[in-house]
């Protein structure tokens, strides 16, 4: 082995690869060469675990990457994802015996209403709306789950629902309330973010107050500042302001503040 | 077939919530990645959302034969180039002129005991950015991002001899010019 093949076979050893061990006349061959010691000592340096040491990306990373898959999930032109839709309905149906009962009811006032009437426009119109109340359903359903990939897929669901469905947007508020995860807080944001929110601009603003997590709360105050009302948005302000917030989110705050003086 | 490639393949049939934990998992290494190839941070993380949205979009080329990782670092490399073709301005490099203790001249005023793995640290940080491009690639495709021969070699478009004799030939500039900045920061010292 000359002292290339003997530094080859360093860095296959250091990065994992199988290797045989030094014969006792290549250690000495490395023993009396110093300028050899020393290149091998270098690698072994290099590939100490704290030699190159990782940066960690900011939180508005997690945000994109996940709003991102929350409109990845939502489409509805990709075929891949209605063979997911059809995977969910399998599961829920099997899992859940009030969605099950409703799914079925659904269903048979699909096939009864495009039997009985006789408009094509109107069928349309029905169809839509059985759709629509079939995501609601399981929308309501994925939410209730605790699996954070699950509730995720409910967030998704609830895209192409009726947001003003009781049930679901006191469901979305009170994930969006109580869930551990930022991620699927942050797609129920972006999920409200393409809807009226009039109807919950009150509850949301609890939430945005005494939100623990920063990158969340950024988010709702944008939320707010963007659909939110006038008064719902002075109410906001005025809470944030009893409170001790987070540098960056004083540092949103500045923005419409400026804004706003700027207009007067 | 490994998890992550069992996961990929879920994706491909329609879980997208599946490209969560490979996300999660790779994310850091990735943002790295792109810091080392000279990205700014800001651009470095557009580029980590580039990355996974193209393996979205681009599910279903994933054929599970070889690594996910080996797939994912394809994607990733070719999305960096993509980058720099576009923005021939590049924001290349901008990290070095953000982190001051990066620079050499400013390393020494730190220097103290307790800061000697610290000081150590910032003149491999900065070995890396100044050998060539390819050599500090090799190094940290192998190093950091734990990527075999077979692997690298099949990204680079090479074979593993060239390979092997690449990376030997990275690690020695890389040593030059490690022992270069150490040198010069002691003689600021002195």
């Amino acid at each position: 082995m000359n002292n290339d093949e003997i530094i080859h076979h360093k860095i296959a050893t250091l990065s994992g690869h199988d290797t045989d061990q030094l014969t006792v006349s290549q250690k000495q061959q490395i023993n009396d060469n110093p300028a050899l010691q020393k290149e091998l000592a270098f690698i072994e340096t290099l590939w100490q675990p704290e030699a190159v040491s990782l940066d960690e990306p900011t939180e508005q990373l997690d945000a994109k990457f996940y709003k991102m898959l929350a409109s990845a999930q939502a489409s509805p032109s990709r075929p891949s994802q209605r063979r997911s839709w059809g995977q969910w309905v399998q599961k829920v149906l099997w899992g859940a015996p009030a969605f099950q009962v409703c799914a079925l009811v659904v269903v048979f006032l699909i096939g009864f209403n495009l039997n009985t009437r006789s408009s094509d426009e109107s069928k349309l119109a029905l169809l839509n709306e059985q759709v629509s109340s079939l995501n609601t359903m399981m929308a309501i359903t994925m939410l209730q789950q605790t699996s954070a990939s699950e509730q995720l897929a409910g967030v998704a669901y609830s895209q192409e629902a009726d947001l003003k469905h009781e049930r679901l947007s006191s469901l979305l508020l009170q994930t969006l309330s109580n869930e551990n995860s930022a991620p699927v807080k942050l797609a129920i944001i972006n999920t409200l973010s393409r809807a009226p929110i009039s109807h919950i601009e009150k509850p949301l603003i609890e939430i945005a107050t005494n939100q623990s997590s920063v990158l969340v709360q950024i988010e709702l105050i944008r939320l707010l500042i963007a659909k939110g009302s006038n008064q719902s948005i002075e109410t906001l302000m005025h809470q944030l302001s009893q409170e001790t917030l987070h540098p960056d989110v004083n540092q949103l705050l500045q923005a419409p503040i400026n804004k706003s003086a700027n207009a007067a | 077939m490994t998890d992550e490639c069992r996961l990929m393949l879920l994706v491909q049939q329609g879980q997208l919530n599946k490209l969560a934990p490979l996300y999660e998992a790779y994310k850091v290494k990735l943002y790295n990645y792109f810091l080392h190839r000279g990205h700014s941070q800001s651009a470095s993380e557009d580029l980590v959302q580039e990355t996974f949205t193209k393996i979205l979009a681009y599910r279903n080329s994933f054929t599970g034969e070889g690594t996910f990782k080996s797939w994912l670092y394809g994607i990733a490399r070719n999305t960096a180039i993509d980058h720099y073709r576009k923005n021939r301005v590049s924001d290349q490099h901008v990290c070095l002129e953000d982190n001051d203790h990066q620079n050499p001249a400013l390393l020494g005023q730190v220097l103290s005991e307790q800061h000697e793995q610290q000081r150590r640290d910032s003149i491999f940080s900065q070995s890396l950015q100044d050998i060539p491009a390819q050599d500090s690639e090799i190094i940290l495709l192998s190093r950091v991002h734990q990527l075999k021969y077979e692997q690298i070699a099949d990204l680079l478009g090479c074979n593993i001899n060239t390979l092997k004799s690449k990376m030997q030939t990275a690690i020695r500039r890389l040593q030059v010019k490690f022992e270069e900045l150490n040198g010069k920061q002691h003689g600021d010292e002195l």
